[in-house]
């Protein structure tokens, strides 16, 4: 077995674990992997559908296109990256918590968990690089994600698994 | 003048003011007018956009379609109608806040931000387009903001005295 990563909505005590898909997106999980562990807003989308996201640091040796999709599925992980500017975002996010400054780009990890979901961005659809696949627990992942939009932003958590 | 409505989230003290669009959407328009004063539960919209959602229980027959758009702007206020047997195709990331709309479910949505697309499970969703803010779309917006960053509120809908 590869490596894997556990995720976590702190505030609902659930966690479920992913596996890397380090034969089809090897430089993504290598970053991911060395980002690791982060601990950060959890927001929900607002135009793209059932996925949660959170901000990642910078990756430093990219970002590159690996793996991309438009067409994520329930229990894909994503990475994102959007270049300085490309949106803005809204100056009450920065009175949540830690968001990242719009100048530098932004790097997101985004988990898919339900359908339909569609990656929308401001230009149209956002091609991620899909690097990992929720397994353990990913049910009950999945039956709490939908209170992030219902009760607002909450904690996400991502740690090395084995 | 036409007739405007004021919407209000109670919790953050923030009132937005819209004109009724009576001539592109006279029968949409007439309705809301008829239900108001209304309040409601407020959701950020998930597949929506910048948007957020009241719903208001709903069972009488409601407007067709009229001056239907998939291209929202910044202020616009869209009629949805969901008869009970389409109840169910509502997002369920609002289920546990939401009740009493069994019987079919009126959603007023105002959209606040660009870039927004109301998309349902077969692609956009057509709404009736009969109202516009005028007045206080900035603060509005930031209320609505919070919605998103804090979870679904209380929303009121009256009329307005605004000529």
């Amino acid at each position: 077995m590869g490596r894997q990563i556990e995720i976590t909505v702190v505030e609902y005590r659930v966690t479920a674990t992913a596996d890397l898909l380090e034969d089809l997106a090897p430089s993504t999980c290598e970053y991911i992997w060395e980002s690791l562990p982060i601990e950060g807003l959890c927001f929900h989308a607002q135009q793209t559908g059932p996925m949660i996201f959170t901000f990642l640091p910078p990756w430093h040796k990219g970002p590159i296109q690996e793996y991309p999709s438009i067409y994520p599925i329930p229990g894909d992980v994503c990475f994102y990256y959007y270049p300085p500017n490309y949106f803005q975002i809204p100056k009450l996010w920065y009175t949540v918590g830690r968001v990242p400054s719009m100048k530098k780009g932004i790097f997101e990890v985004a988990v898919y968990y339900g359908r339909p979901a569609v990656p929308l961005g401001p230009a149209g659809p956002v091609p991620g690089n899909r690097f990992a696949i929720l397994t353990d627990n990913f049910e009950n992942f999945a039956a709490v994600c939908p209170r992030v939009i219902a009760e607002g932003c909450k904690t996400l958590r991502i740690t090395r698994g084995r | 003048m036409g007739r405007h409505i004021e919407i209000t989230i109670p919790e953050y003290g923030v009132s937005a003011v819209a004109e009724l669009l009576e001539q592109l959407a006279p029968h949409t328009c007439q309705q809301i007018w008829e239900i108001l004063p209304f309040q409601g539960i407020c959701c950020h919209a998930s597949t929506f956009g910048s948007a957020i959602v009241a719903h208001i229980p709903a069972s009488e027959e409601l407007p067709k379609e009229e001056n239907q758009t998939i291209y929202p702007i910044p202020g616009d206020l869209f009629l949805y109608y969901y008869p009970a047997e389409r109840v169910h195709r509502i997002p369920k990331e609002w289920e546990g806040k939401l009740s009493g709309l069994e019987k079919g479910v009126l959603q007023v949505v105002c959209f606040y931000g660009r870039n927004s697309i109301p998309f349902g499970w077969t692609g956009p969703i057509p709404g009736n387009r009969f109202g516009c803010c005028s007045h206080n779309l900035d603060n509005f917006g930031m209320a609505c903001q919070r919605v998103y960053l804090e979870g679904c509120t209380m929303i009121q809908v009256s009329r307005s005295a605004e000529q």
